[in-house]
C-alpha cells in the first residue's frame, strides 16, 4: 500500500543536473528493496531553491534533499524509505542567524519563511504532465464554477476588484484589459498568453509552465469565456523545450477529458488553444511584434493605439496576458478577488515571483508579497552576496529596468516604487550585483543586448541604441571625455522619448540608471583612466610586487602567453605589459597575493 | 466530463492521488523501524497504521524513524497532535495499533495503558 511519495524537480535547472536520471534510478531502486508497491516517485516543478538542486522531497516525512546526485539515490532509498533514517549530509537546513541553531523544518528556513506562493501554488507538489493532480488541487474548478454561476461581466468584475495587474511587466490592470476586450462587439475575439520570456536571467514564466501548465490553461478559457473568444495562442518561445513539451501533454488531456474544445462542461462554451512558437527574438515579447509574429509576419512592432483589446491578431479584438499573470486567476476565481487584494500593497495586489540570479548565495525562484523590500528579498531570502563579498546594486526589470543600491532597499517593492526610483518590476528577473561588477560594464552589457535585439523598425532605437554602445565602450577602454556623458544623457533620453516601441523607450533605462546612481564609477574611468571594480580590460594592469613575490614561478607556469618572466628560485618575477592579455589568470593562481591589480 | 458536477465527482476521486502531500492532518503517527523494531515486528505494525489510514480516508500522517526508543520498549509508535504534544506507545502490536489508531486518531482518546511510563 503506497505511505511514501518521492517528488524530484524535473525542470529546466535540476533537469540540466541530472534529474531525469535520479528518476530513473529512483524506479530501479525501489523494486531492488522490495518497496515499489509503498513509494510513488512523482515528476514535479520548481520548488525555488534552484542553487541547491536537484531538489528531491519526500512526503510525508516533509523531508527536503538537495545537490543530490544519481549516486546518493540508493543510499536514500535504502537508509530512509527503508529504514525511516534521515540522510543527515543530504538534508536541506539552515542555520538560524540569531540562535545559531541548525533549522530542519523546511517552513522555518527563511528562504521559505517570506514567501507566499499564490503563482507558483502548484509547483513542487503536482506532477505536471497529470491532469488528475492538478484536478485534486481544485484544478478547473475554477472555471466549472464561472461556467455554471456566474456571467462574463461578473468574471471580469471579480479580476478587476481584486486588483491584478499584468506581471509581464507594464503593469497594466487585468481586468480592465479584459472589460476593454469584452465591450467590443466582433464576430471573432482571441486570447493570447504571452510566454515569450526574454530578460536576461528571467526564469519565472518557464517555470510556471513546466511546473503547472493547467493553471495558465484554465485562466486562458476563464478569459475567453469572459471576454467571448472562442481561440487562444499560446507564444512561446522554441528554446523553452520542456515547457512546450508539457504545454503540448497538458492541453491533450484538457482535451480528453472535455476541458477544452467543443461545449465545456455542458455549459455551451467553446474554446480551444494552439501553441506558437517564437525564435527567440526579445521583440516578440512586445504584444504588437508577438501578434505580426502569430500572424506569420516578421515580428516588427506597430504604433499604438489602436490596442489589442481592439484590434489584435487578424484584426480582431485581443488580449495578451503574461504566464505568471494569468497563472493568478484561477486562485482569484476560486478564493474571490477581496482575498487576493488582501496581499500587497495599495497599489498592487498579490504576489510577484522573482528569478534571484547574479551574485547572490540562493539563486531561484521565489513569489513574494507585494510590499516586501528589497532588502528581505536579497538578504533574508536570497541570503546575500556570497563570499562575504559586498552588495553594490540590484537590477530589476531586465534590459528595459535599472539598477537600484543599497539606498533603495528598504524600499517595499511595488509597480510605482520600483519607476520611482528609476528602474521598473519588469516581468520579474532580478540580478544582483557585488563589489567586483562594474556598473558602467553592466549598463553596456544590458545595451548590447539591445543593439541585438532592436528590430531595426524605427532610427531612435535602431541607430541611437548603437551609438549609446559605441559611446559606453570609448568609456570603458578609458579614452571618454567627460562631454561625452552628457552626450550620453542626451541621447538616452532621444532613444526614450522617440522610439516607437517599448524596447526602445525603456532601452536607456540601464545607463541613465547607473548614471544616475554611480556616476562616480563613470568618472573613474574618465578621469583616473581607472575601473574600480577591475573589470574593464583595457584599463587594468598586472605588476607584480617584488617584495611578496616569493619565485615560485606558478604564474609564469599559468600564462597563456608567457608574458611572464623570471627564474624560479631566485628572481622576483615580471609581467610584461606589452604581452600581458590581462587575462587574470596570474592574478588568480597566485598565493602569496604578490599579483597587484589596478 | 459533460458537467460541472460530474467534474466536481472526478476531483473527489482524484484527491486520493495527492493526499500524502497534505500534511494538515490533526495527528502525526511516526513507526520506528530501526533494526530492533524491525526484528520485533515494527513493519506489520506500520503496514497496519499505513491500511487503517487509507480504509478511513487518511484522518493522520504514518511514518516512520528511525530507533529512537530502548530495545526493551520497541516496536514504538510516537503520536504527535497538533500543539506538539508526544505521546509514546510501547511494545506495540497489531492488535495494539488498531486499538490506539481507533481510539486516539479517531476518536481522540489516548489509550493510556499502552503508553510508555510517563504517559507523553
Amino acid at each position: 500500500m503506497e505511505r511514501i511519495n518521492v517528488l524530484v524537480c524535473a525542470v529546466s535547472g535540476c533537469a540540466s543536473s541530472n534529474s531525469l536520471l535520479i528518476i530513473q534510478k529512483f524506479e530501479e531502486m525501489i523494486i531492488k528493496y522490495g518497496l515499489k508497491d509503498e513509494v510513488r516517485i512523482i515528476k514535479t516543478g520548481c520548488f525555488g531553491l534552484c542553487q541547491k538542486g536537484p531538489i528531491v522531497v519526500i512526503y510525508p516525512d516533509d523531508i527536503y534533499y538537495s545537490h543530490v546526485k544519481v549516486e546518493d539515490i540508493e543510499e536514500i532509498v535504502r537508509e530512509h524509505l527503508g529504514k525511516g533514517k534521515v540522510v543527515d549530509r543530504l538534508q536541506l537546513t539552515d542555520i538560524d542567524q540569531k540562535t545559531k541553531e541548525k533549522i530542519v523544518d523546511i517552513k522555518k528556513i527563511p528562504f521559505y519563511a517570506k514567501q507566499n506562493r499564490i503563482a507558483l501554488h502548484n509547483c513542487g507538489v503536482i506532477n505536471p504532465e497529470d491532469v488528475n493532480e492538478y484536478i485534486a488541487r481544485d484544478g478547473y474548478i475554477a472555471l466549472g464554477k464561472v461556467l455554471e454561476t456566474m456571467k462574463p461581466s461578473e468574471v471580469v468584475d471579480v479580476i478587476e476588484k481584486s486588483g491584478l495587474r499584468g506581471r509581464g511587466g507594464g503593469g497594466f490592470p487585468t481586468g480592465k484589459k479584459w472589460h476593454f476586450a469584452a465591450i467590443e462587439q466582433s464576430d471573432e475575439k482571441y486570447v493570447i498568453c504571452n510566454a515569450d520570456e526574454g530578460d536576461p536571467g528571467a526564469f519565472m514564466d518557464r517555470s510556471i509552465l513546466e511546473g503547472d501548465p493547467h493553471s495558465v490553461i484554465e485562466a486562458m478559457a476563464i478569459s475567453a469565456y469572459a471576454i467571448g473568444a472562442k481561440l487562444g495562442y499560446i507564444y512561446i518561445r522554441a528554446e523553452y523545450p520542456i515547457a512546450v513539451g508539457r504545454l503540448k501533454i497538458a492541453i491533450k488531456q484538457a482535451h480528453d477529458l472535455g476541458l477544452l474544445g467543443e461545449n465545456i462542461l455542458g455549459s455551451g462554451f467553446n474554446f480551444d488553444i494552439e501553441i506558437r512558437l517564437g525564435a527567440g527574438a526579445f521583440v516578440c515579447g512586445e504584444e504588437t511584434a508577438l501578434i505580426a509574429s502569430i500572424e506569420g509576419k516578421r515580428g516588427n512592432p506597430v504604433p499604438k493605439p489602436p490596442f489589442p483589446a481592439k484590434s489584435g491578431v487578424w484584426g480582431k479584438p485581443t488580449i495578451i496576458n503574461n504566464v505568471e499573470t494569468f497563472a493568478n486567476v484561477p486562485q482569484i476565481i476560486l478564493n474571490g478577488a477581496e482575498w487576493f487584494a488582501s496581499v500587497g500593497t495599495e497599489k498592487s495586489k498579490g504576489t510577484k515571483v522573482f528569478a534571484l540570479g547574479g551574485k547572490i548565495t540562493n539563486t531561484g525562484l521565489v513569489e513574494i508579497p507585494m510590499g516586501t523590500t528589497l532588502r528581505e528579498v536579497i538578504f533574508d531570502i536570497g541570503g546575500g552576496c556570497p563570499n562575504g563579498k559586498k552588495f553594490k546594486a540590484v537590477q530589476t526589470g531586465g534590459p528595459s529596468g535599472g539598477c537600484l543600491t543599497e539606498n533603495d532597499l528598504d524600499v517595499p517593492i511595488d509597480y510605482d516604487n520600483l519607476i520611482e526610483r528609476g528602474s521598473m518590476m519588469g516581468s520579474g528577473g532580478m540580478i544582483v550585483l557585488d563589489e567586483d561588477n562594474c556598473m558602467v560594464d553592466v549598463a553596456r552589457f544590458y545595451l548590447e543586448f539591445i543593439v541585438d535585439e532592436s528590430c531595426g523598425k524605427c532610427t531612435p532605437c535602431r541607430v541611437g541604441t548603437k551609438r549609446l554602445l559605441e559611446m559606453l565602450t570609448t568609456i570603458c577602454k578609458g579614452e571618454g571625455t567627460l562631454e561625452l556623458l552628457d552626450e550620453i544623457e542626451e541621447l538616452c533620453y532621444h532613444i526614450k522619448n522617440n522610439s516607437l516601441c517599448g524596447l526602445g523607450q525603456s532601452a536607456a533605462n540601464p545607463v541613465l540608471s547607473t548614471l544616475k546612481n554611480f556616476k562616480d564609477e563613470y568618472i573613474a574611468h574618465i578621469v583616473d583612466k581607472r575601473c574600480p571594480a577591475g573589470v574593464c580590460k583595457a584599463l587594468l594592469h598586472y605588476s607584480i610586487e617584488p617584495e611578496k613575490c616569493r619565485k615560485c614561478s606558478l604564474c609564469a607556469r599559468s600564462c597563456p602567453v608567457d608574458a611572464i618572466s623570471g627564474v624560479a628560485g631566485q628572481t622576483p618575477f615580471y609581467i610584461d605589459p606589452s604581452k600581458c592579455i590581462k587575462c587574470g589568470s596570474c592574478y588568480g593562481i597566485c598565493r602569496f597575493e604578490a599579483i597587484k591589480r589596478g | 466530463m459533460k458537467s460541472f458536477e460530474e467534474l466536481l465527482k472526478f476531483k473527489d476521486e482524484v484527491k486520493k492521488n495527492i493526499v500524502l502531500r497534505n500534511l494538515d492532518k490533526p495527528y502525526k503517527v511516526v513507526v520506528e523501524v530501526g533494526s530492533n523494531g524491525v526484528e520485533n515486528g515494527a513493519k506489520k505494525v506500520l503496514n497496519c497504521l499505513v491500511q487503517l489510514m487509507v480504509e478511513n480516508d487518511y484522518p493522520c500522517i504514518v511514518t516512520q524513524s528511525d530507533n529512537v526508543q530502548f530495545f526493551e520498549y520497541v516496536p514504538v509508535v510516537n503520536v504527535y497532535d497538533q500543539e506538539g504534544n508526544q505521546f509514546v506507545y510501547v511494545n506495540v502490536n497489531e492488535q495494539k495499533a488498531t486499538e490506539i489508531f481507533n481510539s486516539h486518531i479517531m476518536n481522540n482518546s489516548v489509550v493510556s495503558e499502552y503508553l510508555a511510563k510517563g504517559g507523553k
